[in-house]
């Protein structure tokens, strides 16, 4: 972690209304007090179940949504008071799916350049040379611009969604599950692409991926959440060597091995609480295989172990 | 022991207005009662349309050709369709990728489930509800009266599943094919869904053709492995011996670029597969690999290469890893 961080976000809320008939009826807390920073040229990992605030989270920081509470900075700024404009050419997202992310009515220099289009003064033919150019930065064919997104395998595509994400320059990437479509060899060449990418323009991320394999490849740092709440945080050696969090364990401990042949038990019990009426205390006290009467009553705060923080009444 | 299933020779072919598209190309294989077989390979390696092929799924554009297709005893390629509507469902069925999407939405968990019950089983009202209520308790759903009634959208991922498993094991089939049956949930719930089908499998004494792309998932749940590549099987062997020991570059290329867990080197570069998967309608010569792999020399670009055995162990490479087999 460099001494003041890029971007630093704290006590992040996002909540929900839910209304039934018109009438006010609960609320979901979707993302509830996160905190975290991001360094140059860091890639911080976001993992957790389907529905744990994972993308609800990427998109406040994007400001597809706007965060109920919570402040996030920008190099000491505070991001809400920047220009949307201004704020997007710091961060841009690369979407999960390749197939539903690019207009198929477009060719690809178009679909490549539309943040420029949008965002800068810049002319019809600069604007397709720095398509091109981008195009051979992410490992495209630049005479392959005039083609349509429907012409491009999954693999190609996601480094088309790629280009258009650093067209303007951008000093954050959010990878919201960038290689899950993706089958394994291709995986691998988007990965390796985002590394050289990284190294080439000082680029941070903020991946977010529920494949741990991938989050331990790429990952400087990890931060597991869960029902919209960070559980534990810390390196990614720390948290994949010794995670303290009894959630941390389970995961690592229902992710399949390629080389550990032994039938591997399920770890935790039961499915993700609703968020709407998530359970007292501790919310993953009901599936915890070692929770006591306090985690039921109490909920932990994060605290300080080591390296990492981890909100666990028992872990030491 | 006779196996319980035999294939041998197995194409599936399509007409397209490029040509003859060849999905699956003359793949022979065998799954033994009670056993677990892993098929495993990238998107578009024909490993679900072999499972559709058994089950003749097909749509009716493919055409199946085959030396034989025997199913416990049963040789199915002159089977008529009536024949195989009381094998499917009954002593073969399958169970598929997204849970929510292969239920139909309009019907009750209850009634779909019962469907199969009424049209296998000849039961009743009150049998097959009483039966229904059994194996939605088998499969882990509790308060399993009330979710008789619950329509699919009203179930989680994990729920949905359970329920497609119920319904595929509702007359105790011998064998059970499973397409990706976790791909779409999370590795908590996955892992419950995997020791459920483990737990059924032992209880049953069904065979289990597991079909998916996660090498983790297969190398616990699998006792023997088949690797496919353009439509063809290029491995297979004991789980432990072809991962461990891989023969065929491919299976050793799509070991070496899947990041495990236990990986220790963070933020290097993953070796990877140069190029992409063939055209199957206008197919490389000789070993389909041959544009792709490392050591591919002129005999690979013009040879189709035999299918080598040692002992349980086969592998369709010219040159096979680790010497001659």
């Amino acid at each position: 972690m460099t001494e003041s961080p890029m971007l630093q976000v704290s006590g992040l809320q996002k909540h929900y209304p839910v209304r039934k008939m018109l009438k006010h009826v609960g609320t979901v807390k979707a993302v509830e007090g996160v905190s975290f920073s991001l360094g140059r040229k860091e890639t911080v990992a976001i993992v957790g179940e389907s529905g744990c605030g994972k993308s609800t989270l990427a998109k406040c920081l994007m400001r597809i949504e706007t965060p109920t509470g919570g402040e996030i900075l920008w190099n000491g700024k505070s991001m809400t008071e920047l220009a949307g404009t201004d704020f997007r050419r710091h961060i841009q997202l690369i979407f999960q799916d390749p197939y539903g992310s690019l207009n198929p009515r477009k060719k690809v220099w178009e679909i490549i350049s539309e943040p420029l289009r949008i965002n800068t003064k810049m002319g019809k033919e600069e604007r397709k040379a720095t398509a091109q150019d981008l195009m051979s930065k992410v490992g495209l064919r630049p005479e392959h611009g005039n083609r349509y997104p429907h012409m491009f395998s999954g693999g190609q595509r996601q480094r088309i969604g790629i280009a258009r994400a650093l067209a303007l320059r951008p000093e954050i990437l959010i990878c919201d599950e960038p290689v899950s479509a993706l089958d394994v060899s291709i995986q691998a060449q988007i990965l390796n692409l985002l590394l050289d990418l990284q190294n080439e323009l000082d680029l941070s991320y903020l991946f977010i991926s529920h494949d741990l394999g991938v989050v331990r490849h790429i990952a400087d740092r990890v931060m597991v959440i869960y029902l919209g709440k960070v559980v534990e945080q810390g390196p990614v050696q720390e948290i994949f060597e010794s995670p303290k969090h009894p959630y941390t364990k389970s995961l690592m401990a229902s992710t399949p091995h390629i080389r550990r042949f032994e039938k591997q038990p399920a770890a935790v019990r039961g499915e993700l609480p609703s968020p709407m009426n998530p359970p007292s205390g501790c919310a993953f006290h009901k599936r915890c295989p070692i929770a006591v009467d306090r985690c039921s009553n109490e909920e932990p705060k994060l605290r300080q172990i080591g390296e990492q923080w981890v909100s666990c009444h028992l872990s030491e | 022991m006779k196996p319980l299933l035999e294939i041998s020779d197995l194409s599936v072919k399509f007409d397209t207005l490029r040509g003859t598209l060849k999905a699956v190309d003359s793949i022979s294989l065998s799954v033994m009662p009670g056993e677990t077989l892993g098929i495993v390979g990238e998107s578009g390696c024909g490993k679900s349309l072999t499972s559709l092929a058994i089950m003749r799924l097909l749509p009716p554009n493919a055409t199946i050709t085959a030396k034989s297709l025997r199913f416990d005893g049963k040789n199915l390629l002159g089977l008529g369709e009536s024949d195989y509507q009381k094998l499917r469902g009954a002593s073969m069925s399958m169970i598929f990728q997204d849970p929510m999407t292969s239920l139909n939405p309009c019907f009750t968990v209850g009634y779909q489930l019962r469907e199969v019950l009424k049209a296998h089983r000849s039961a009743d009202k009150k049998q097959s509800l009483k039966q229904a209520i059994a194996l939605l308790e088998r499969v882990g759903i509790s308060d399993a009266e009330t979710r008789l009634d619950a329509y699919p959208h009203q179930l989680s991922g994990g729920m949905c599943q359970r329920v497609m498993i119920a319904i595929a094991i509702a007359c105790r089939p011998k064998l059970l094919i499973a397409d990706e049956p976790t791909t779409a949930l999370d590795v908590t719930i996955q892992a419950q869904i995997l020791d459920l089908l483990r737990e059924l499998q032992t209880d049953y004494g069904m065979a289990l053709i597991l079909i998916t792309h996660n090498l983790g998932v297969v190398s616990q749940m699998a006792s023997r492995i088949a690797v496919m590549y353009a439509g063809q099987i290029v491995e297979t062997g004991e789980t432990r011996r072809v991962i461990e020991l891989p023969r065929h570059p491919y299976t050793a290329a799509l070991l070496k670029c899947t990041p495990d867990v236990e990986g220790k080197v963070a933020k290097a570069h993953l070796p990877t597969i140069r190029g992409m998967v063939p055209d199957l309608v206008h197919r490389p010569s000789g070993c389909q690999l041959h544009p792709r792999c490392e050591y591919a020399d002129d005999a690979c670009r013009i040879a189709d290469p035999a299918m080598l055995q040692e002992k349980a162990h086969t592998v369709k490479c010219i040159h096979p890893l680790g010497g001659a087999v």
